[in-house]
């Protein structure tokens, strides 16, 4: 079963070009840059899984994370980082993420993320 | 060691983690866009046996990691060419080329605050000898004095001359926030230059006298 996901990146050639590995892989991705098109589109959409950059060029990724969990606190945020920190790891889960992720990262391992996030969400697995 | 002394150093300290962690922020997404390229390439190859995918596909692929290499390249030879300041006391610079330098050190910085610096080196090439290691602390506490208290969106000019038998660097921008802790690095540093500064905050203006041309 497929799945609709929010890629939440300001590397817009790094978010594009996984977007188009997912959709390959039947996961459809819409790809936001900014902070506030993260939150609308987060609160118009029923995604299954978010996925969010922590550093975005004009905002904090936790505060995007707060702001969604604010809104949708059932929809599983997967945190994506450069940096591998125990800080940043733990203070993301206290905000409500789902896991954290250190890019680069394997796609298979982010697929096999999103499905465990999803499945905890509604019991949906993806491909 | 007396306790400026030793705010100093720590200060010196702060400001090489600072750029180390900007810029390798940087090549870790230059990193990740590479292999998200060669990922997709192989999934490409994958799913068609090989005979799916246009050439187009292919020179496209091509064509982002290649660009995306030279941006890499492009930051690490400007992170050696930082890390190599601390080599000597005074060494020759050129002004120009330690402005650009720490222009792109910084970049990322800039960019989160949606604020972009504009060089100007109306004088051309201009020759020191100086420690390269404080102008370039010196260069980046005036940015970071504009992007700690401006308004996000904004262009700060940065303009290279001479002044007499001095070196000048001379920034305009939205008006700064006048913060301590940046005063005090600046006078510090400045006076290990044997050079002066100008900060006018209200003007949205910051000027480094340097000497040593």
């Amino acid at each position: 079963m497929s799945f609709h996901v929010l890629l939440v990146e300001d590397e817009l050639d790094f978010a594009n070009t996984l977007a188009e590995r997912l959709a390959l892989r039947d996961i459809r991705a819409d790809v936001v840059s900014e902070a506030s098109d993260a939150v609308d589109k987060a609160k118009k959409n029923d995604y299954d899984v978010v996925l969010l950059d922590l550093v975005l060029w004009h905002a904090r990724g936790f505060d995007v994370l707060k702001e969604i969990k604010e809104n949708k606190p059932e929809v599983p945020v997967i945190l994506l980082s450069g940096r591998g920190s125990e800080k940043d790891f733990e203070e993301g889960m206290k905000k409500g993420a789902y896991d954290y992720l250190v890019k680069p990262v394997q796609i298979e391992q982010l697929i096999e993320k999103m499905n465990q996030a999803a499945s905890s969400k509604t019991g949906k697995a993806g491909t | 060691m007396t306790e400026n002394n030793g705010r100093h150093d720590r200060s010196q300290l702060q400001f090489f983690g600072k750029i180390v962690a900007a810029t390798t922020h940087e090549i870790n997404n230059v990193l990740s866009i590479v292999n998200e390229n060669t990922g997709l390439l192989a999934d490409l190859l994958a799913a068609g046996g090989g005979k799916g995918v246009s050439s187009e596909k292919i020179d496209s692929i091509n064509e982002s990691i290649n660009k995306h290499l030279d941006r890499g390249k492009e930051i690490i030879k400007n992170l050696n060419l930082f890390a190599h300041s601390v080599d000597q006391e005074v060494s020759g610079i050129d002004l120009e080329d330690v402005v650009e330098n720490m222009m792109l050190l910084s970049q990322r910085y800039a960019r989160q605050k949606k604020a972009s610096f504009k060089p100007e080196h109306p004088d051309g090439k201009i020759s020191l000898q100086t420690d390269a290691f404080l102008l370039r602390l010196a260069i980046f506490t005036c940015f970071s004095s504009y992007l700690s208290g401006c308004e996000p969106g904004y262009e700060v000019t940065v303009r290279t001359g001479k002044q007499d038998r001095s070196a000048v660097i001379a920034f305009s921008g939205p008006e700064i926030k006048d913060e301590a802790d940046k005063r005090e690095i600046l006078s510090q540093v400045m006076e290990n230059l044997g050079g002066s500064f100008e900060f006018e905050a209200s003007q949205g203006h910051i000027k480094l006298v340097i000497a040593g041309s």
